[in-house]
């Protein structure tokens, strides 16, 4: 599946402390985390010099960088730098190990959403002195026109428009918006976002949600301004006017993208950005191991990518030299298996159990490169995010997570099935995935499950374990997904994965196998109008009714190796803690 | 002669339509056998029905397949003009399609790419023919010394150890191997012979090395086998019975008859290897006509793909062209229809 954005955290450090910390110059800070893992404690290298160019590589290719229709999560961390949001994930700061990257921060909006009691209103105020890259203010109408250029759905395609466009317009039973966008009717206009002035605007939602502020935070709600755009011509090369505070200098496709500061950007405006290098140099190689050699020798300073690869991951682990440079973090993502319906026999709920307990998890971690490459999972939802229950074990798989064969045997003898049967199992030729395969289909053979492959393209697989025809059509009983959440709530978790709503039967779709289950959907409309104390007892409860189908099997929650280049300063994570935050990472002087 | 030359033309036109029919019904066929709909590889997440039929629509995807291949193919005599409104643009002749993903036209992407795969292909065989034919006649004429078989050594080195392989060891060791060799301290990154003709070649040099070391070994053992063959010709005893020096035997007889075949080798293997070095290209990050097939495909952006495919096939049937011609030229019994 597609690499999405994730989460971020937040720590406190006002605009006036920014302010006054911008020129001070780098220093040892006594008592700031160093070492292997010190990422994850806290900010390493603390510092606010600024200056220098930060040199970061990437294997993914950003080549549009309209935030309306960028879905990539390369792309969505380079638009940290570029666009600003209502409201946005902050610094993960002090102790993103502990899960403060699920918290959202003010951004250009005074304070986080205000939102009427049953979460249908929701309403910002701008801060003063914002301004675009071209000198212009940014208002409300630009906040507005952002959401407006969405239901152009033929022009504005790829992006995440599929959360927006029905809870703030009515649509038909096909999903068709009312409203056709700026560019078909360049007359009317999306009634149910208002702007009383050219601070505030009011978003009125079609019906309850709770999660409407890390909505804001997804890049596709930054503001744009109509007189700028270009349709789908908006972001192409350096066509993007920019919120943030750099903008786009040069743009080679697949060879390198490089930054520079925004002159109009406000650096007291924005508490969430230091902002430290004056120009970031990404540069784009398609040999992850060769990007990998770089950061190592110190001609990159960083990873976009995030995890290092198997070669450098080994001479990281044997080497403590460069191990006090690295961090292993447990990503916010679960591995799971899907058991898809449309198989017969998993239509049977004791069937899918048995899969449950009868999957060898042991192996699996080692799959994924033993305990640096992944976890143990037991709950959908994974560590960091409110209501993940470390606790919660539904389909226990033994003391030495290898699996409980009585029990999945018992369970094939409930569905009818006590010699076992046969199904087949869709994975990518990526990574990881066939051997993966290898390990389900000899850990099912021991109850008498035989497993079947359907490899397929890597470019393909998400799509086609996500349409129900598709699996359907190729007779996949059993998918192996990577899931990560596009925001990092139980809503964009959990909720996607059960929410009838999502599904059509037809189209792509998130709720992969058509959960429609009373349990769960009581849970979905407590979730969205539940306060922030109230919904990690939703989430663990909704988790748990989700377990209970067993239409999901969580088997791993990922791990990555991260690595910092030795210049950089005031190194802190991204909320996902899937790689480094370069809204906020410095460099020495050279 | 001109009856000649145009069919030649007719040929080759023949064979590019071709190619684009083949790669534009496998696209055709995709959706059938994965059952996902094009327009997902367009969309988001939760992409609704009608967000799916939006995008087919502008896209061109619910249209007949023909007319699809018509509106392309026309297009490279013609030009197109894509989208509408304040999203209208011009996609110029020869308009070898547009990549909605990147928002670019698809002939100034082969524009941009090809310089990169020239600048490597180019150097390659320059280095891959001079060192063969060379360690190859040199084998022949020394058969059975230290010479012939250090040279069967490395030739069979050369052969067995792939691309990627030696390319990666290459990579490791110029760029994070010992200090000593570290000569790419900074990686190695292709710079335009425009910009610096100096940096071009200086960090050409290990992506030709990679891609002439196994090519060299073929030719070589190539050259070799023909020199021995040639070398036990009548007409070779004839001209060492008339007392003819080894050297003019060797350099004057034995290769010329073998020259006009390493041509022919050679123009064809130019023309497959400028479609794309996709390996040589992953590996170091080159930006050429194989990096710019291998994303498209694996981001399944058809109008790459049929660019990339059309173009790639142009040039083996230039490189044929250009063969005939100087196998015409190199051998007399061609020129005059012998």
């Amino acid at each position: 599946m597609k690499r999405h954005l994730i989460n971020r955290a937040v720590a406190l450090c006002c605009a006036v402390s920014l302010a006054a910390c911008s020129s001070s110059t780098a220093e040892d800070k006594p008592g700031a985390p160093e070492g292997y893992n010190a990422a994850l404690q806290g900010v390493v290298n603390p510092s606010q010099q600024q200056g220098g160019t930060l040199k970061v590589g990437t294997s993914a290719s950003c080549d549009n960088f309209d935030p309306g229709t960028t879905y990539g999560g390369s792309c969505w961390f380079l638009h940290r730098l570029l666009s600003r949001n209502l409201v946005s994930f902050g610094k993960t700061g002090q102790g993103a190990a502990a899960g403060n990257g699920a918290k959202l921060q003010a951004d250009l909006a005074e304070s986080l959403g205000q939102a009427n009691a049953d979460k249908t209103v929701w309403t910002y105020k701008l801060r003063d002195g914002l301004k675009f890259s071209t000198g212009a203010p940014i208002t409300s109408a630009d906040v507005k026109y952002a959401f407006e250029r969405m239901y152009a759905t033929d022009v504005i395609t790829g992006g995440p428009q599929g959360y927006y466009l029905c809870l703030l317009d009515k649509c038909a039973p096909d999903g068709t918006p009312t409203y056709q966008g700026p560019y078909k009717d360049a007359k009317g206009s999306l009634s149910s976002i208002t702007t009383p002035d050219a601070k505030t605007v009011v978003f009125k939602l079609t019906k309850p949600f709770g999660d409407w502020d890390y909505l804001m935070a997804l890049p596709a709600a930054a503001p744009v301004p109509k007189k700028n755009d270009k349709g789908s011509q908006y972001g192409a090369g350096t066509n993007l006017v920019s919120s943030g505070p750099y903008i786009l200098k040069t743009v080679k496709p697949k060879q390198s993208v490089l930054l520079a500061r925004n002159p109009s950007w406000d650096r007291t405006s924005d508490p969430i950005r230091s902002a430290l290098p004056d120009s970031i140099d990404i540069t784009v190689l398609s040999n992850a191991d060769d990007l990998d050699a770089r950061i190592k020798t110190g001609a990159l300073n960083v990873s976009l990518d995030g995890g290092v690869q198997t070669t450098f991951q080994s001479q990281i682990l044997s080497d403590p030299k460069l191990k006090a440079n690295a961090d292993n973090p447990v990503l916010r993502s679960t591995t799971m298996l899907i058991l898809y319906p449309s198989d017969p026999t998993l239509a049977n709920l004791h069937c899918r159990r048995a899969i449950a307990y009868a999957v060898d998890k042991r192996d699996l971690v080692i799959q994924y490169g033993g305990t640096n490459g992944a976890d143990f999972a037991t709950t959908l939802m994974p560590r960091g995010l409110a209501g993940h229950d470390d606790k919660s074990n539904l389909y226990p798989s033994g003391a030495d997570w290898t699996g409980d064969l009585e029990k999945a045997k018992s369970e094939l003898a409930e569905c009818g099935k006590p010699d076992g049967f046969s199904t087949s199992m869709g994975f990518s030729n990526y990574g990881n995935d066939p051997q993966v395969f290898a390990s389900v289909q000899s850990a099912l053979k021991r109850v008498g499950i035989t497993l079947t492959p359907k490899q397929l393209d890597a470019s393909t697989s998400y799509n086609t374990l996500s349409t129900p025809a598709a699996v359907k059509g190729q007779r996949i009983g059993i998918g192996l997904m990577g899931w990560i959440p596009d925001y990092p709530s139980g809503n964009g978790f959990l909720t996607l994965l059960v929410d009838p709503a999502r599904y059509t039967g037809s189209t792509s779709s998130t709720n992969f196998v058509g959960v429609d289950e009373p349990a769960i959907n009581v849970q979905i409309e407590k979730a969205a109008t539940a306060s922030s104390d109230e919904l990690a007892g939703v989430y663990q409860e909704m988790d748990k009714a989700t377990m209970e189908t067993a239409y999901y099997i969580p088997v791993t929650y990922a791990k990555a190796t991260l690595y910092r280049g030795a210049a950089l300063t005031n190194v802190d994570m991204t909320g996902d803690l899937g790689t480094y935050d370069l809204a906020n990472i410095g460099v020495k002087a050279p | 002669m001109i009856r000649y030359a145009a069919n030649r033309v007719l040929g080759a036109l023949g064979v590019l339509l071709v190619a684009s029919v083949v790669t534009f019904s496998i696209f055709q066929l995709l959706p059938r056998v994965t059952k996902v709909d094009m327009a997902f590889y367009y969309t988001g997440r939760n992409t609704s029905p009608a967000q799916a039929a939006a995008v087919s629509e502008r896209f061109g995807f619910d249209k007949p397949v023909w007319e699809q291949y018509w509106t392309w193919l026309s297009g490279i005599v013609t030009g197109r003009d894509l989208g509408d409104g304040v999203s209208a643009v011009h996609c110029a002749a020869p308009c070898l399609g547009y990549s909605f993903r990147q928002n670019r036209s698809v002939t100034e992407m082969l524009v941009q790419a090809f310089p990169v795969t020239l600048s490597i292909v180019i150097g390659a065989a320059v280095l891959w023919l001079a060192g063969g034919v060379a360690a190859g006649v040199i084998a022949a004429a020394r058969r059975g010394s230290w010479f012939d078989r250090g040279s069967t050594v490395i030739s069979l080195l050369g052969v067995s150890i792939p691309e990627f392989f030696s390319g990666m060891l290459l990579i490791y060791a110029l760029t994070a191997g010992p200090s000593w060799l570290r000569w790419y301290s900074g990686g190695i990154t292709y710079v335009p012979f425009t910009q610096d003709p100096v940096r071009w070649a200086v960090n050409l040099l290990p992506v030709w090395f990679c891609l002439a070391f196994l090519i060299t070994a073929v030719y070589t053992r190539w050259t070799r086998a023909a020199m021995l063959e040639t070398m036990s010709e009548d007409f070779i005893t004839t001209a060492k019975a008339k007392g003819l020096r080894r050297r003019t035997v060797v350099g004057k007889h034995g290769l010329r008859a073998v020259i006009p075949t390493v041509v022919t080798l050679a123009g064809l293997d130019l023309g497959a290897l400028l479609g794309g070095v996709i390996i040589v290209e992953y590996l170091f990050s080159f930006p050429g006509l194989g990096r710019l097939a291998y994303d498209g495909i694996s981001t399944k952006d058809l109008p790459v793909i049929m660019g990339t495919t059309l173009f790639a096939a142009f040039l083996i049937v230039v490189a044929n062209v250009v063969v005939d011609a100087c196998y015409a030229i190199l051998d007399p019994r061609v020129r005059h229809g012998g």
